[in-house]
């Protein structure tokens, strides 16, 4: 498995989707290593959900391939069904069984063998933390519940890619931590996962790879920290003297590496010209050039800030 | 094959609904009860013809119910698709004919077992005597074939539609056509190809089945048999080809919406507001029965219980009076009766109970409408749709009446007095239900239940207790005669009934206005402007 490079969890080329003549989904390139925890980002109406519906083969795409673990979503459907967990946006369950009866259910049509099964189902409802809902009527579940137990279906046939469309959602605080927690830890067992939200924060600390998709494009895909990278060319360092700040600002500006000196009430806005140099460029020329230095800070450019510049604030 | 998963969990999820085996006990009830009046209510007939009479009631029945199986299976899939559960399905190793298969076999075996506790009832006329074992066979094989492929249609019926109202009307509509169009050419031009093409309609064999039966024709009736059990098979077969190629197309379609948020959204986006409507259409009203006028189909519905009833009515007259068959007539008026009173209580019960479960209720009651304007509002809309119906109920109640008239001559005033009662009970009769029903829109958790308590409790128990006030009184009466008194007959049942109607809607009104905590609606002083002159044409305060 070393030698030869492994084969992409998933991997697409051009894949678009039109429903009637409004696309949404134009030309993804996307390639999602094993063991991956994938997140796929966007705001309402990118097309996220489209996407993870092409994967999981609900959708035909209209232009584009898409291979999972070698198999092509169209040609082989059925080969792709059994390596994928789908967790789509909605339940999807039947409020009038139990829990255990369920997954049981969704088991059998998988093909699990009886004996197998039990054990199967109260592992998976274990590793949710559900064991305790064992017999409940699914309908009386509350609504995080229920996404565990969305979670556990998709579980139920130890699929290698889990494409879970928004799973977080609608959950409390300490529920989406735990959530989170979950999907940590089915990543420590080796399946490679492609979760969606709008939320690029919620995804940061958990995902090492995040794609940004907007009215269907792929704005950016790598790691988490690229994102911020990204966006910030023209990064932003507030410094402050103790006196003679006009000086100070003739320093900064004879430096090539800085694109732009202005006073702000008392401090000096700097705005770098490349990405790789950092505050420290600053500090160096105002203290070689004699100035004294009293507070230096770079601009924390939040996640939302980065998501917000990466999508324009566009939505459909 | 892995269709037995699904076999399992609608039989699981079936068992574990208390109102299907209430149906079936209620179901084998009714066709004792039927069975039953030939021999205890001393007709006059003799123990053979009592026995034939009574067997063609129950094949009759059974006739209807395996026609009724087609919607046992219209909504079977079109659920799982308006859940999202459907595409689940197929993410696993399940195919379209697992599927397919899976849900009728459970929906099959269902029905089936609803018919078979119909047979040990189906001995008594076997053991009286006036039926052949060959014709109870072949009865029982027909309606078996019937039952397949009504359970087929449904089958078709539900793989490509989303909503319930939808599939049923497909159901509908496709049944009805795949028990006539085989006749069709022949009433154009009779020849040999279309009067074989007969054997193609469901119909055939049990049609045919009550003649004598010499060699030739039995062995037609055998190939019809076999055609028609074929033709279930290639519906089948249809419906799990149409599924494995559309299951997708939920998907296709935004999400699927219910009946009340698409027309929500119709309203919303219509090139014209409701107000501006033509007047024939309905002139504004309150909030609540525009709402309720709104809910799609409510006046076909209407009509169509209307369009049954009238058939029961004019069946069950017919039958009386002795033109054509009285025995065959007997118990299938009784079941057109009832399906017009079931779909009288769902058109009425149905606005409370989809307002309950897309919220719209919450909604309403938060509003200036308040509780009063959703009842009464409600009865006012009722009304409009009932209107029309009505006065054919009230056509296929003439017989009826003229009949009572013609019973009392002697004493005319007696009859005139029992065919103003009949008449008034048709009216009464649909008012009970539809209050009744209304009552169980705000209560019951399925739509079944509200027609299934509503024909059980205001129809079938009252006629049940009517025979046996009939029965005594009549015995008591005259002990040992057949002849019960005709002031009986012509006043003393339908006033019965008359009560029991005003009964169960003076109750059902209390109870509604309980259930709302809000005064009477029935009032006059509280009937809407329009009623009493002024319409008004607001909102209640
Ligand atoms: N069945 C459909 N018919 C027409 N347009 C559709 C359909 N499904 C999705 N779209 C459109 O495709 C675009 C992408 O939709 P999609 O559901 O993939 O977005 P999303 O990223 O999942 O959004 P959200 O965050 O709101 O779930 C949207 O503009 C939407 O309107
Ligand atoms: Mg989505």
């Amino acid at each position: 498995m070393t030698d030869a490079p492994p084969l992409p969890a998933v991997q697409t080329s051009g894949l678009s989707r039109n429903y009637g003549n409004f696309t949404a989904l134009s030309g993804l390139n996307l390639t999602v290593n094993q063991g991956d925890l994938f997140g796929f980002i966007g705001s309402n109406g990118a097309g996220k959900t489209t996407t993870l519906r092409i994967l999981s083969t609900f959708l035909t795409p209209s232009a584009g391939a898409a291979i999972i673990f070698g198999h092509d979503v169209v040609r082989e459907a059925d080969a792709v069904r059994h390596v994928i967990g789908y967790m789509p946006d909605f339940f999807g369950v039947y409020k009038d069984m139990e829990v255990t009866e369920y997954l049981d259910f969704f088991g059998a049509c998988y093909r699990i063998p009886t004996a197998k099964r039990e054990k199967t189902v109260s592992d998976v409802l274990e590793l949710v933390g559900l064991s305790e809902k064992k017999g409940s009527l699914i309908g009386a579940l509350s609504r995080g519940m229920q996404q565990r137990l969305g979670l556990a279906r998709v579980l139920i046939h130890d699929p290698r890619l889990l494409l879970l469309d928004e799973p977080a959602s609608g959950l409390d605080p300490r529920a989406r931590i735990e959530m989170m927690e979950i999907l940590r830890e089915l990543q420590r067992l080796g399946k490679t996962i492609i979760i969606s939200s709008h939320i690029l924060s919620e995804l940061e600390t958990i995902c090492n790879r995040v794609c940004i998709i907007e009215r269907g494009q792929l704005i950016y895909s790598g790691p988490v920290q690229g994102v911020r990278d990204q966006v910030s060319s023209g990064k932003v360092v507030w410094a402050r003297v103790a006196s003679d700040q006009d000086k100070a600002i003739e320093l900064l500006k004879t430096n090539p590496l800085i694109a732009e000196v202005s006073a702000v009430d008392h401090e000096i806005k700097v705005t770098l010209a490349t990405e790789q140099t950092d505050h420290s460029l600053v500090a160096d020329v105002l203290v070689r050039g004699g100035a004294k230095l009293i507070e230096l800070r770079e601009d924390e450019i939040g996640l939302e800030e980065v998501f917000m510049r990466v999508t324009k604030g566009e939505t459909q | 094959m892995t269709f037995l998963p699904i076999v399992k969990r609608e039989l699981a999820v079936l068992a574990a609904r208390a109102g299907a085996r209430w149906v079936r006990i209620g179901l084998i009830g009714v066709a004792i009860f039927f069975c039953l009046q030939f021999f205890a209510l001393r007709t006059g007939m003799s123990p053979t013809s009592a026995g034939a009479a009574a067997f063609h009631t129950l094949a009759g029945m059974a006739f209807l119910l395996a026609c009724g199986a087609t919607f046992v299976t219209a909504d079977c899939v079109s659920y799982e698709r308006r859940d999202g559960t459907l595409g689940l399905l197929f993410l696993t190793d399940l195919k379209g004919h697992d599927v397919v298969l899976g849900k009728l076999v459970a929906a099959g075996l269902n029905a089936f077992y609803a018919l078979l506790g119909m047979a040990p009832v189906l001995m008594l006329p076997l053991l009286a005597g006036g039926v052949t074992g060959l014709q109870v066979f072949w009865t029982a094989l027909a309606l078996l074939n019937l039952l397949l492929i009504a359970l087929a249609v449904g089958m078709v019926a539900t793989v490509r539609a989303t909503t319930r109202a939808r599939a049923w009307r497909d159901a509908a509509l496709l049944f009805v056509f795949v028990l006539a169009w085989p006749w069709l050419p022949n009433l154009a031009w009779e020849s040999d190809l279309s009067s074989a093409l007969k054997s193609l309609s469901p119909l055939y064999v049990i049609v045919n089945k009550f003649d004598m039966m010499p060699a030739l024709k039995l062995k037609s009736i055998w190939i019809s048999f076999a055609l028609v059990h074929a033709e279930a098979w290639l519906l089948l077969l249809l419906a799990a080809f149409l599924l494995q190629r559309g299951w997708r197309d939920s998907f296709n379609l935004r999400r699927v919406k219910s009946g009340h948020e698409a027309r929500r959204e119709r309203h919303a986006h219509a090139a014209t507001p409701p107000t501006q409507r033509p007047a024939h259409v309905f002139r504004p009203i309150a909030p609540v029965a525009y709402s309720f006028l709104r809910l799609r189909s409510q006046g076909a519905l209407a009509w169509g219980a209307a369009v049954i009833s009238f058939l029961g009515s004019f069946g069950s007259a017919a039958g009386v009076m002795g033109l054509g068959m009285p025995s065959l007539y007997f118990g299938v008026p009784a079941i057109l009766h009832f399906g017009s009173s079931g779909l009288f209580a769902w058109v009425a019960g149905r606005f409370l109970f989809e307002a309950r479960r897309s919220g719209e209720l919450e909604l309403l009651l938060s509003t200036p409408v308040g509780a009063r304007g959703i009842v009464r509002d409600q009865w006012f809309a009722l009304m409009r749709v009932l209107r029309g119906p009505l006065i054919l109920v009230v056509i296929g109640a003439l017989p009826h009446a003229a009949r009572v008239i013609a019973m009392g001559a002697g004493t005319e005033m007696i009859g005139l007095l029992g065919a103003l009662l009949t008449m008034a009970n048709a009216v009464l009769g649909v008012f009970a239900m539809t209050w009744f029903g209304m009552w169980l829109g705000a209560r019951v958790k399925r739509p079944i239940a509200i027609v299934g308590w509503a024909v059980g409790l205001v129809d079938v128990s009252a006629i049940v207790i009517s025979y046996v006030v009939v029965f005594v009184i009549a015995n008591l009466a005259s002990p040992r005669g057949f002849t019960y008194p005709m002031l009986l007959w012509s006043v003393a049942l339908p006033f019965l009934f008359t009560l029991k109607n005003v009964g169960f809607i003076w109750w059902s009104h209390q109870q509604l206005c309980r259930e709302f905590r809000t005064p009477g609606v029935l009032r006059w002083t509280n009937w809407p402007a329009s009623w009493t002159g002024a319409d008004s044409g607001g909102v209640n305060t």
